[in-house]
C-alpha cells in the first residue's frame, strides 16, 4: 500500500488519500518558493493534475457493501432461504 | 493437646475465612453506623441489621464511600477476613451502593470498577480515527433502520469506502455472544480502518447486552478504533465507555467515521486557486526580472530610431546649409558676372567708347606712337566698325 506513494508521476494508481496528500505537498512546495521557473511550472501542472484526479475520485465513487461471516448472519441467511423455499411450495 | 499461640489461632482463622469462596466475594446489606473517615481516606463503619452486626473497613479508592451516611441503608461488596492485630472479624469493602438499587445495577457498578481498574476506559489508549478510511466494519442488526441510516450517511458523505457488515442481534439473550462474534469476524479482516457498533434507542433492558463484560472485552480487543452509538444520547453503556469514540446516534457515528465530500471538493478548489496564485506570482516576478533585463540591454545599445532621427535632422540641416551656401555663391557669381560684363569690351563699346585697331595686324591702338599718318585703321563701335585712315599727327 505504501510503495505506490513513492512512484513518481504515476498518478492513475493513487488512492484518494495519496492523491490528496500529494496535492497538499505540491501546494506547500510551491508556496515555499525558491524554485526555478521550470520547476515551479512543473509543480503547478502536477498540482492541477492531482486536483483534477481528487475531484474525479470523489465524484465518481461508488460505495461498496460486503457482508462478513458471523454465526448470526448465517442463521438469518438459512432462515431466509427456508422461507423462500416454503413460499415456492 | 497442643497449646497454640494467639497468633497461630488468628492466622488459622484468617486462612479459613479467606479460603471460603462465598466469603471471598459477596454483597452484604445493612444499616450503616459508627461511620468514620480517616485522614488517609479510608472509611470505617459498622453494618447492622435487626439483631447482628459486622465491622467494615473500606480502603482508598473507596467507590461510593462518599455516599455513606450514618443510619443509611447500604449494600456493600467485598470479602470477609480477620484483622489479626485486633482479632476483629471485618468486611473489607471495595464498593458501596445505596440500598434500593437493583442487584443488576450493583453488578454493573462493580463491573465498571473492575474494568476501570484494568484500564479499559483509559483515555490514553483511545485511538484516533483515520482521516480517509477505505474499509469500515459495521456491527449491527442487518434488519431495522440503523443499518440503512449508516449506509445513507456514508453514501451521501463519502462513498469512496467499502462497508463491511458484521451482522449481530442487538438485544436479547444472544446479543452479547453475537456482538463478540461480530468483533472476532472484523478482527479477522485485518484491514478495517474503523468499526462502528450501533443500535437504536431502547429500554435499559434492551440495551443490557452492551453492559456485558464479554462485549466490553471484545470492543477493547478490536484492532480498528471503535465508534459506539448505542441507544439515545443520554444512555451510557459500558460499551460506550470502552469504545474509542462515542456518538449520540448511528448516523452521527457514520458522520464521525468519514469526511464530507462537499467540504473536500471545496478544499480542492482552494488548493487549485492557491496553485494559480502561486504560479501567477512566479510569472509576475519573472516578468519583472525580464523587464529589468530588457531595460539594461536597451541602455547599452545604440538607440537606432533616435539615431535615425538624428541622421534625418542632420541631412535636412545639410540641405538647408547647402542651399544657402549656393544662394550666397550665386549672388557672388552674379555680382562677378555683372562686373565682368561691365569690364568686357562689348560693355565698354556699349557705353559709347570706340576701340581702334590697326588694319594690318589687328593690334589695338592705345597710343599715338603706334600710328603714323596714312595708316589704315578700324574704328570699332558698339554696332560695327568704321574703316579709316590716320591723318597726319598735328604737333
Amino acid at each position: 500500500m505504501s510503495n505506490a506513494k513513492n512512484k513518481p508521476g504515476n498518478n492513475d494508481e493513487l488512492s484518494f488519500e495519496q492523491a490528496y496528500s500529494r496535492l497538499e505537498e505540491t501546494v506547500n512546495a510551491l508556496e515555499e518558493g525558491g524554485l526555478s521557473l521550470a520547476e515551479a511550472t512543473r509543480l503547478f501542472e502536477d498540482g492541477m493534475r492531482l486536483a483534477r484526479l481528487c475531484g474525479e475520485l470523489l465524484s465518481s465513487a461508488e460505495m461498496k457493501i460486503t457482508r462478513l461471516q458471523t454465526a448470526f448472519g448465517e442463521q438469518m441467511r438459512l432462515l431466509t432461504e427456508e422461507k423462500e423455499e416454503s413460499a415456492e411450495d | 493437646m497442643p497449646v497454640y499461640s494467639v497468633s497461630q489461632v488468628t492466622r488459622y482463622l484468617r486462612d479459613i475465612l479467606e479460603a471460603d469462596a462465598l466469603l471471598g466475594d459477596l454483597w452484604v446489606r445493612g444499616e450503616v453506623s459508627n461511620l468514620s473517615h480517616s485522614v488517609a481516606g479510608h472509611y470505617y463503619f459498622t453494618l447492622k441489621d435487626a439483631t447482628n452486626q459486622i465491622r467494615c473497613v473500606m480502603f482508598r479508592p473507596a467507590y461510593g464511600g462518599e455516599n455513606l451516611t450514618d443510619g443509611g441503608a447500604f449494600a456493600a461488596h467485598g470479602r470477609v477476613s480477620l484483622y489479626e492485630v485486633r482479632g476483629d472479624l471485618q468486611l473489607y469493602v471495595d464498593l458501596v451502593q445505596p440500598e434500593g438499587v437493583g442487584e443488576r445495577h450493583l453488578e454493573l457498578e462493580r463491573l465498571k470498577v473492575k474494568l476501570e481498574a484494568e484500564g479499559l476506559f483509559q483515555v490514553s489508549r483511545k485511538r484516533p480515527l483515520p482521516e480517509f478510511p477505505k474499509r469500515i466494519g459495521v456491527a449491527t442488526s442487518p434488519t431495522g433502520s440503523v443499518w440503512h441510516d449508516i449506509q445513507n450517511v456514508i453514501q451521501r458523505r463519502f462513498p469512496l469506502v467499502e462497508l463491511a457488515l458484521a451482522p449481530t442481534p442487538v438485544q436479547g439473550d444472544s446479543a452479547a455472544a453475537g456482538i463478540v462474534d461480530a468483533f472476532e469476524a472484523m478482527n479477522r479482516e485485518d484491514d478495517l480502518d474503523v468499526v462502528i457498533l450501533a443500535r437504536g434507542g431502547g429500554s435499559l433492558e434492551e440495551l443490557w447486552p452492551f453492559n456485558e463484560e464479554a462485549v466490553a472485552r471484545a470492543i477493547y480487543s478490536s484492532q480498528a478504533p471503535v465508534v459506539s452509538a448505542v441507544g439515545h444520547e443520554t444512555d451510557f453503556t459500558i460499551a460506550d465507555m470502552v469504545a474509542d469514540f462515542r456518538a449520540p446516534t448511528p448516523s452521527a457515528a457514520a458522520e464521525l467515521a468519514v469526511p464530507d465530500s462537499d467540504e473536500l471538493q471545496e478544499r480542492i478548489l482552494f488548493h487549485r486557486r492557491n496553485l494559480f496564485q502561486q504560479i501567477s506570482g512566479e510569472l509576475a516576478a519573472r516578468s519583472q526580472d525580464l523587464d529589468q533585463a530588457v531595460w539594461r540591454i536597451k541602455r547599452n545599445t545604440p538607440d537606432v530610431p533616435s539615431w535615425r532621427q538624428r541622421v534625418d535632422d542632420l541631412s535636412h540641416a545639410y540641405g538647408r546649409a547647402l542651399e544657402s551656401y549656393m544662394a550666397v555663391k550665386g549672388e557672388r557669381i552674379k555680382a562677378l558676372e555683372s562686373r565682368l560684363a561691365s569690364l568686357s569690351p562689348d560693355g565698354v563699346l556699349a557705353r559709347g567708347y570706340a576701340v581702334v585697331q590697326r588694319r594690318d595686324n589687328s593690334a589695338l591702338v592705345t597710343s599715338v606712337s603706334q600710328v603714323t599718318s596714312g595708316d589704315d585703321i578700324e574704328i570699332r563701335v558698339k554696332d560695327g566698325s568704321i574703316p579709316a585712315r590716320t591723318l597726319s599727327n598735328n604737333p
